[in-house]
């Protein structure tokens, strides 16, 4: 059985992006709202309340939580940020794999894997470069010698 | 050379350039034809034509733009073993198809497409994927030509078996499976669409036309909304009707090795190619008509075929109880067809007929019950009650015949399950490996006469569920369990 985690440079380029929306609607409320003082207010608390709570509390823990792990006869997913749940897939059944691979995804650890297969799919999300490649290949190949 | 090189970049491993248009929004075109009339009332002066409406001229751009960057992500290319495609944002989602796992591939070409040489070319595999085909491509026919060849090279060689339905079978199919409802659907949306150009008029002019049309030909007074209504469901249907006949037209199965090959169509040409052995159930279907004429319809149950809006998933479209079988043979020689060993019996009609009966009477009820509310409607409640009774009094009528067809059967690894779905006679073959579950239940009545129904699951693409009703429960456990199906709970 192989086991994979997310990558943790992930958790660090979801905090950057999820700081620099925050700045932008912070910005697009100052330059758009400011005749309209309480409501820019709140929109700015609000969108900042969710960036801590996410940025500090919720993505940690998803972090902590995801595990995939992949043996000779299924794949199981464990993850959850509030609510925790275990999925669990026989490799029999996959019949093709898709693979988001972003630009500069060595050091921003977003690489996701969608295996689709009969009743449904299941995401593994950020992934390290190099595992995501070697498990979409790997994946690939059972797809291949599936009916 | 630079050029060559830029413009095989570009195109190659790209969809067909005419999809950048299909990519832009409808206000574009609305956008684009007063913009181009201006240009050439200008004489083709660009900078007073640019001065006068730069803002328009910008939202095009953009709007051209991103149809072009949409179309310049989304790549594919045709391999001896599989197919790849980039799609998505950036063309970032990149999936591969490799053939054994293809279910069908089905490519159409309407005149729009035909003018520009491109075909529409939709893939689909047995990963669950509501919303539609698995990848929708449109090709160039250098392109298309490449992927049938791949797709068709192991056939090459082995014997073709064809079946092509007479002319007057798929008239006949036509006119029994067009669905009012869809042509209502189009016809009321017509009039709502006219009705906000150009005001009421439209709407009233229709209504008053066919309003007097209508009562020169009857003697009696019917309300004018009432005729009105009628007047589209008919020309609804005939729209429907229209539909599937271009759409079934020149109708023609091939079985060559072990891919079904499936041409139809008048304006917008359609060819399937189905793997033989991804196909998980054949439905035969039947209303009380065709059975009274023993003659049936054969749709079959694959991946991505009859996927479509409007689309029937038809093997067979019309044929008659006697060919039925050949047919089948030539073109699903593997099939096993099961007979019945669990039937219904005549003593339990009121578990068929009940609820027709309740739904019968519940009608009348109702019409007096608003009656009394809105007394001034008389006319109207009384002529849409007379309505309503006649499909359900026709509903009454073939789940009374439906006593004698329902069943179910096993054989050889087969499953055969005979049943009445609203109108509908259904004989659906199965393999046993593709039923997920099997429930029974019993109603009050079915507790009391010692009867049960079941709901059988089988999945394909997705899940289905048929229901066979009214067998005897001592019976119906003994069949499943000698199927290995046990459901009582200890």
């Amino acid at each position: 059985m192989k086991r994979y985690v997310p990558a943790k440079k992930a958790l660090i380029s979801i905090r950057i992006i999820i700081l620099i929306l925050a700045a932008a609607v912070t910005a697009l409320s100052y330059i758009f709202l400011n005749s309209h003082n309480i409501i820019m207010w709140i929109i700015i608390g609000v969108c900042w309340g969710a960036a801590i709570l996410y940025g500090v509390f919720f993505l940690p823990i998803y972090f902590k939580n995801t595990v995939y792990n992949i043996s000779d006869s299924d794949i199981r997913k464990s993850t959850g940020m509030i609510f925790f749940s275990k999925q669990y897939m026989k490799l029999s059944s996959i019949q093709y794999i898709s693979t988001i691979i972003t630009p500069f995804s060595r050091l921003t650890g977003l690489n996701f894997i969608i295996i689709n297969a009969w009743g449904g799919r299941m995401l593994f999300c950020f992934l390290k470069r190099d595992e995501a490649m070697e498990l979409s290949s790997q994946l690939d190949e059972i797809a291949k010698n599936n009916n | 050379m630079l050029e060559n090189h830029l413009f095989s970049y570009i195109f190659k491993s790209r969809q067909h350039p005419v999809k950048i248009f299909t990519y832009t929004t409808s206000g574009f075109w609305l956008l684009l034809i007063p913009l181009a009339r201006k240009l050439y009332r200008l004489s083709f002066d660009v900078a007073e034509w640019f001065r006068g409406d730069w803002l328009d001229i910008i939202i095009i751009s953009l709007i051209f733009g991103f149809a072009f960057l949409r179309w310049f992500f989304i790549t594919f290319s045709i391999d001896d073993d599989c197919i790849r495609t980039g799609t998505g944002y950036l063309g970032l989602l990149k999936s591969k198809f490799n053939y054994n796992n293809i279910c069908s591939v089905t490519c159409s070409q309407g005149p729009f497409y035909r003018f520009f040489g491109c075909y529409k070319v939709c893939i689909d595999t047995n990963a669950d994927f509501m919303r539609g085909h698995d990848v929708t491509l449109t090709l160039k026919k250098s392109d298309f030509r490449h992927l049938t060849n791949i797709l068709k090279e192991k056939n090459i060689g082995k014997v073709k078996y064809s079946y092509t339905p007479k002319r007057v079978h798929l008239i006949i199919f036509s006119f029994l499976f067009s669905s009012t409802l869809s042509g209502v659907i189009l016809l009321s949306t017509l009039l709502i669409q006219a009705s906000r150009i150009i005001g009421r008029q439209l709407e009233q002019k229709y209504l008053t036309i066919v309003n007097d049309r209508i009562q020169n030909f009857l003697t009696i007074n019917l309300p004018p909304i009432a005729v009105a209504a009628a007047s589209i469901i008919v020309v609804g249907w005939l729209y429907s009707l229209a539909v599937n006949l271009l759409r079934h037209w020149n109708f023609t199965t091939v079985r060559q090795g072990d891919s079904i090959i499936i041409k139809s169509g008048f304006i917008t040409n359609r060819e399937s190619v189905i793997m033989r052995n991804k196909i998980y159930s054949v439905d035969i279907r039947q209303n009380f008509f065709m059975r009274m004429f023993h003659i049936c319809s054969v749709n079959i149950d694959c991946a991505g075929y009859g996927k479509g809006r409007r689309q029937i998933a038809v093997l067979l479209p019309v044929t008659t109880n006697r060919e039925i079988n050949n047919s089948l043979k030539i073109l699903l020689p593997d099939r096993i067809n099961p007979h019945n060993k669990l039937k219904s019996r005549f003593r339990d009609f009121i578990g068929f007929t009940t609820p027709p009966f309740l739904l019968g009477i519940s009608i009348p009820i109702l019409a007096y019950i608003l009656w009394r509310i809105f007394p001034e409607w008389l006319v109207i409640i009384r002529f849409v009650a007379f309505i309503a009774e006649i499909p359900v009094f026709w509903l009454f009528v073939v789940k009374f015949a439906s006593i004698f067809t329902t069943g179910v059967g096993f054989e050889d690894g087969y499953a055969v399950l005979n049943y009445c779905k609203l109108y509908q006679f259904h004989k659906v073959t199965i393999p046993t490996s593709q039923i997920t579950r099997i429930d029974y239940y019993q109603t009050i009545i079915q507790k009391w006469s010692k009867n049960c129904s079941l709901r059988i699951y089988t999945y394909s693409e997705n899940v289905k569920c048929h229901k066979v009703k009214n067998f005897p429960l001592k019976q119906a456990k003994k069949l499943l369990e000698s199927q290995d199906y046990y459901l009582d709970v200890s």
